[in-house]
């Protein structure tokens, strides 16, 4: 799992970034001076205990959501300053998303719902690019059922489609496997991991699982809205470890 | 459960405040025309009972109306001022004569053309109220009733001309207005008052047709009644009604309230579809409401609560919902009733008078709203009793698609009913004669096949919304396409919310298409029956000035003088001549039966008349032409005999030698000149067809026209062009009446769409956040939901306006049968109809897309 030490290149980078969520005496500081960078075809986990700050740092970097003040930056571009619109087409093509609930549209079927984005940006997909997803994810017999006729893990394959068919500067998912069982949720890990591995994609990846983490590249630790380590060629034990010693 | 419940209440309290909306508009209606009506009937019987101001015993002829009638001699006001107990007596006398305006027009119209009038010399008897100027005192004089002044611009001193029964003209000066109130008798009349000497030298009458008495001191009404009729007993020239001043001034309202009631049941009948319309929104938001609480109500059924307890617990909400929705309801409608009487009195259509706010119209308004809204609760409220208790522990991520259920009873259904729509219908069109029946078949079948459609609706509406939204799709790209899939998801909702839309626009269109056949059909009768330019007609109807008597017709000299004129190529007299047909039993005019007469060298240079069978070359002594549209004409056929009876009893016999397409010179039918002239005692002229003669400008011939017609006063002109645009503004008219009756129908139903837009957005709170972080912009994720309001809309204006296109044809064929209708589509004016339709529902949208637009993504993601 080693990465090319050469023509490593910055895909995300978090500076600064500060988010506070209400105003004076109920004020809560979600974010307090991260500075974090995710590294173009690398595959980081972000962990951190419940309420650290981990979905806020996740929608801060995706454009999603505004920060209070610090700067970040998309494939060298700051989004902080841009437009609700232009962040809006931004994701369309830039930013790949997996969400714990899979958030499929429920009237769409599921080649609609993994052509949405492109739809969205008036784009015809690639054809052969299409098939090859579609095979890796084992979703070829699939594509005409709506989300109701598909199991959770099915569900989420097509939701991880859905974020890699526009190849994305950067795929975001929020604990991808925590509504899943462990054979569906490995899965999925395994196609993400494999993503990156032979398609170069970035992925940045928040959970609560040490082996869901170990199957990233790096993980990131945080706790009360700051960045506290990080683990590299992380395995279930390191990354038990590092937990524990935050938790101290 | 009465806590869970009203905690509910409160909590939901927006999402139930459309609901509430559709109530309050239904029920503003009704209570606004309960109002209305009797806020209108107090102020009628204020101004009516005017003519019964101190009368405690009148004696009348059986006939006698307010303002004319047969007339008794003069010595029976002596006979009534020396009973016993007769404190005063006056008598009333009224004659229809012709008033004329300042510059020598016809006052009043064709049917009021104007009334003379002398209420007798007792101050306290008298039933108007000097207003300015003086009463009348000396021949010469007169009083205008205020309507009447200010209609022909009258002021005390100017001159005010009366026409006798033979034209002649009697200059009055005005000295006074008087007001005698009643709206209904005076407003559209031209009422003059006189001396009696005036009256009885213009007139040539000197009785009264009726005498009012006020009872001295202590004699009651019912005494003084019973002696004026032992006094004065019938005989079998003189029948004498003798009633009570008290049912005198009942039946004077009565009278006048027979028409004006035609106009209330019309308004309650456009109040009954807002409620009806109403009912399918609160039916609708109630079925949104359960669906979205289905956790909720497990969880309640979980902890204990029982079916009984559920269902009691959506009743209670609806009841308060209803009764709050009523009072406010009701609110609205003292608003819409103090609009209408004072917008409809300023048009004089109603006395004025202050707002009469009773008990009923508050017992009918609650009663109505809450039963309404009770109603529309029921079917959710049992649906939410079959909700299982599991339901609470499933995980519902995502807003439900909810398919149809049950498709085979309902294509079986709807397919029954249709049937026995279609069979009513078709009924109704295969029936002949001129009562209600067919139209009420037509009426019944039309509902039916509504009915139909609703219960077939939802599993069609999924396909009609797909075809609809083909075309926005492929322009719009994806927001078009997601709004297509979401208006598809729940196929019942949307059924409901578009089918409220459809009724309002489906009578719209019905409205529009029979007024356009109405319309083409005169249009062509105009053009086939009226081949000339302008058309001289007597300005009073036959029938008024036959009952007073009067000689109205056109002096044979103004068609003389009209063909001296070169300006002219066609001057063709025609007389008519009012007969009844024998046998008259079962025609619903009483048999009234119209003949016209062409003088045979006008006829000549006219346009040959077409027949439909039979040929006007046999139109001789002895035969007649039948207009074969007629209901009279129905069914005869050329050698057949008709047998009429003339005004005088003289009894006729013709034989028919063709039937015409319609009415000719607006009569039933065509017979020779000299027959004409053998029935009639005046030789005068009631109809002249003009032509102008080549190369002189319509300019130029009216100019030539007005010119001879001046000197005669009862000489209306209609130009053929006047009388189309005549026609064009009275259907636009009737139009623009019921779509304004309708629009509160339609608005509800639009509160309706937008009702269920935002539940939806609710509902789909964590899809839309999922677009919006996919890439879909704000302003797309507002397209999405104006979209789908906007197909909604389409839906329903499509399948209204195709409904309404079908009956309102059907319709107008049944309602003027042995017409030959010609069948006209007012294409553009329906897709106006439906391209506001859809305008409107994007309106609607305005609210739901700013809510859906301005969550924020990341909010929406977390919201479980
Ligand atoms: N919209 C909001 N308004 C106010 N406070 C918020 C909001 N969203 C998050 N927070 C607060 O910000 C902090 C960080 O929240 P965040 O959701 O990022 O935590 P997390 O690390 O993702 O937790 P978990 O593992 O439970 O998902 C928490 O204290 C949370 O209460
Ligand atoms: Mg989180």
């Amino acid at each position: 799992m080693a990465i090319t030490a050469a023509g490593v290149r910055t895909a995300v980078a978090v500076t600064n970034v500060v988010k506070i969520y209400g105003s004076a005496d109920t004020a809560v500081h979600a974010l307090d001076g991260v500075n974090v960078t995710f590294t173009a075809g690398q595959f980081t986990a972000i962990m951190g205990p419940s309420g650290s700050g981990k979905s806020t740092l996740m929608h801060c970097a995706a454009g999603l959501d505004t920060v209070t003040s610090g700067s970040v930056a998309l494939g060298g571009q700051d989004i902080t300053t841009l437009s609700d619109r232009a962040l809006t087409r931004l994701r369309r093509t830039k930013i790949g998303f997996v969400f714990q609930a899979f958030n499929l549209l429920p009237t769409l079927t599921a080649r609609q719902n993994i052509l949405l984005p492109l739809d969205l940006a008036s784009t015809k997909p690639d054809q052969q690019w299409f098939a090859q997803v579609i095979d890796a994810l084992g979703l070829a017999d699939r594509l005409n059922h709506t989300p109701a006729q598909l199991s959770g893990g099915q569900q989420q394959r097509v939701a991880c489609a859905r974020a890699l068919l526009p190849r994305p500067e950067v795929i975001f998912a929020d604990e991808p496997t925590g509504n899943l069982d462990s054979r569906s949720g490995a899965e999925v890990l395994a196609f993400m991991r494999r993503s990156v591995d032979d398609l170069g994609q970035t992925i940045v990846m928040v959970t609560h699982d040490p082996v869901a983490a170990a199957h990233a590249d790096r993980v990131v630790l945080l706790a009360d809205g700051q960045i506290v380590g990080e683990i590299l060629d992380p395995t279930p034990a390191t990354v038990l470890d590092g937990l524990s010693r935050l938790g101290a | 459960m009465l806590r869970v419940a009203l905690a509910g209440l409160r909590a939901r309290k927006f999402r139930l405040i459309a609901t509430a909306m559709a109530i309050v508009l239904g029920v503003g209606f009704v209570a606004g025309t309960l109002i209305f009506s009797d806020t209108a009937k107090a102020g009628l019987y204020d101004s009516v009972a005017r003519f019964g101001r101190n009368v405690d015993v009148v004696a009348q002829s059986d006939e006698a109306s307010a303002l004319a009638g047969p007339a008794f001699d003069p010595t029976i006001l002596d006979a009534v001022r020396g009973v016993d107990g007769v404190a005063a007596a006056s008598g009333r006398m009224s004659h229809r004569l012709p008033v004329l305006d300042q510059r020598g027009k016809l006052l009043g119209n064709a049917a009021k053309p104007g009334t003379l009038v002398f209420f007798g010399d007792e101050p306290s008897l008298r039933p108007f109220d000097l207003t300015a100027g003086r009463l009348p005192a000396a021949r010469g004089e007169a009083a205008l009733e205020t309507k009447t002044a200010e209609r022909g611009d009258f002021a005390v001193g100017d001159t005010v001309t009366v026409l006798d029964a033979t034209q002649g003209r009697h200059p009055l000066t005005v000295v006074g207005i008087v007001g005698c109130g009643s709206a209904q008798a005076v407003a559209d009349d031209a009422v003059v008052l006189v001396t009696e000497a005036d009256l009885a030298a213009i007139a040539g009458e000197t009785g009264y047709y009726s005498v009012v008495a006020t009872a001295a001191d202590g004699v009651s009404q019912r005494e003084l009644a019973e002696r004026i009729r032992a006094a004065l007993p019938a005989t079998p020239e003189r029948d004498l009604r003798v009633s009570t001043g008290k049912d005198f001034r009942f039946d004077l309202v009565n009278t006048a309230l027979t028409q004006f009631e035609a106009f209330l049941y019309i308004l309650m009948i456009f109040a009954g579809i807002a409620c009806v319309v109403a009912v399918f929104v609160i039916y609708n938001t109630f079925t949104i409401l359960i669906a979205q609480r289905i956790r909720e109500t497990a969880l309640l059924r979980c902890v204990g609560a029982d079916r009984r307890q559920v269902f009691g617990a959506v009743l209670l909400e609806s009841v308060v919902v209803g009764l709050l929705g009523s009072a406010a309801g009701f609110a609205l409608g003292v608003g819409i009733a103090y609009g209408l009487s004072q917008g409809m009195g300023a048009l004089g259509l109603v006395a004025e008078h202050p707002l009469v706010l009773t008990a009923t119209p508050v017992g009918a308004s609650l009663l109505i709203g809450t039963l309404a809204t009770l109603v529309s609760a029921l079917v959710p409220a049992l649906r939410a009793t079959r909700i299982s208790p599991l339901a609470a522990l499933g995980t519902v991520a995502v807003g439900p698609v909810q398919g149809v259920r049950r498709r085979l009873p309902r294509i079986v259904l709807a397919s029954a009913i249709a049937l026995a729509g279609t069979g009513l219908t078709v009924l109704g069109t295969r029936q002949d004669g001129i009562s209600m029946t067919p139209a009420l078949l037509v009426i019944a079948g039309g509902v039916l096949n509504f009915l139909a459609v609703l219960v077939a609706f939802p599993l069609v509406v999924g396909p009609l919304i797909a075809a609809i939204g083909w075309l926005p799709g492929r322009l719009l790209g994806m927001p078009a396409r997601l709004a297509v899939a979401n208006a598809r998801r729940a196929p019942g909702r949307t059924a409901a919310t578009t089918a409220a839309l459809m009724i309002g626009i489906g009578l719209i269109a019905a409205a529009s298409v029979a007024t356009a056949t109405v319309k083409a059909t005169v249009d062509r009768q105009i053009t086939t029956n009226y081949p000339v330019d302008y058309m001289l007609r007597t300005g009073i109807q036959q029938r008024t000035a036959a009952s007073a008597g009067l000689s109205v017709g056109l002096p044979i000299q103004l068609a003389d003088r009209l063909g001296a004129d070169p300006a002219f190529s066609v001057v063709a007299r025609i007389r008519s001549e009012t007969t009844t047909i024998q046998p008259a039993g079962g025609l619903d005019n009483g048999g009234e039966f119209r003949l016209a007469s062409f003088e045979p060298e006008g006829l000549a240079k006219l346009p040959a008349i077409e027949l439909r069978s039979g040929s006007m070359a046999d139109l001789r002594d002895g035969t007649i032409i039948v207009s074969g549209d007629t209901p009279v004409g129905a069914g005869r056929t050329v050698g057949d005999t008709v047998r009429l009876t003339t005004a005088s009893g003289l009894a006729l016999e013709f034989t028919i030698v063709g039937l015409a397409n319609g009415y000719i010179a607006a009569a039933d039918a065509l017979i020779s000149w000299s027959d004409m002239a053998a029935l009639r005692q005046h030789q005068t002229d009631n109809m002249i067809f003009i032509r102008a003669a080549d190369g002189v400008s319509p300019v130029d011939s009216r100019t030539a026209l007005l010119a001879i017609t001046d000197d005669y006063p009862l000489a209306a002109v209609n130009s053929v062009a006047e009388v189309r645009a005549e026609i064009t503004s009275v259907i636009n008219a009737t139009i623009m009446i019921i779509t304004g009756l309708l629009g509160f129908a339609i608005i509800i139903a639009l509160i309706g769409i937008m009702n269920t837009l935002s539940l939806s957005v609710l509902e789909r709170t964590r899809e839309s956040a999922t677009v919006r972080a996919l890439g879909l912009t704000r302003g797309q994720l507002r397209a999405t939901l104006f979209a789908e309001a906007m197909l909604m809309a389409l839906v329903g204006a499509l399948v209204g306006s195709g409904l309404g296109l079908l009956y309102g044809q059907i319709a107008t064929g049944v309602l003027f049968p042995g017409i030959t209708m010609v069948t006209s589509v007012p294409v553009g004016q329906l897709l106006l109809q439906i391209g506001l339709a859809a305008t409107a529902g994007v309106i609607a949208a305005v609210l739901p897309a700013r809510k859906a637009a301005k969550a924020s993504v990341v909010t929406a993601m977390a919201d479980g």
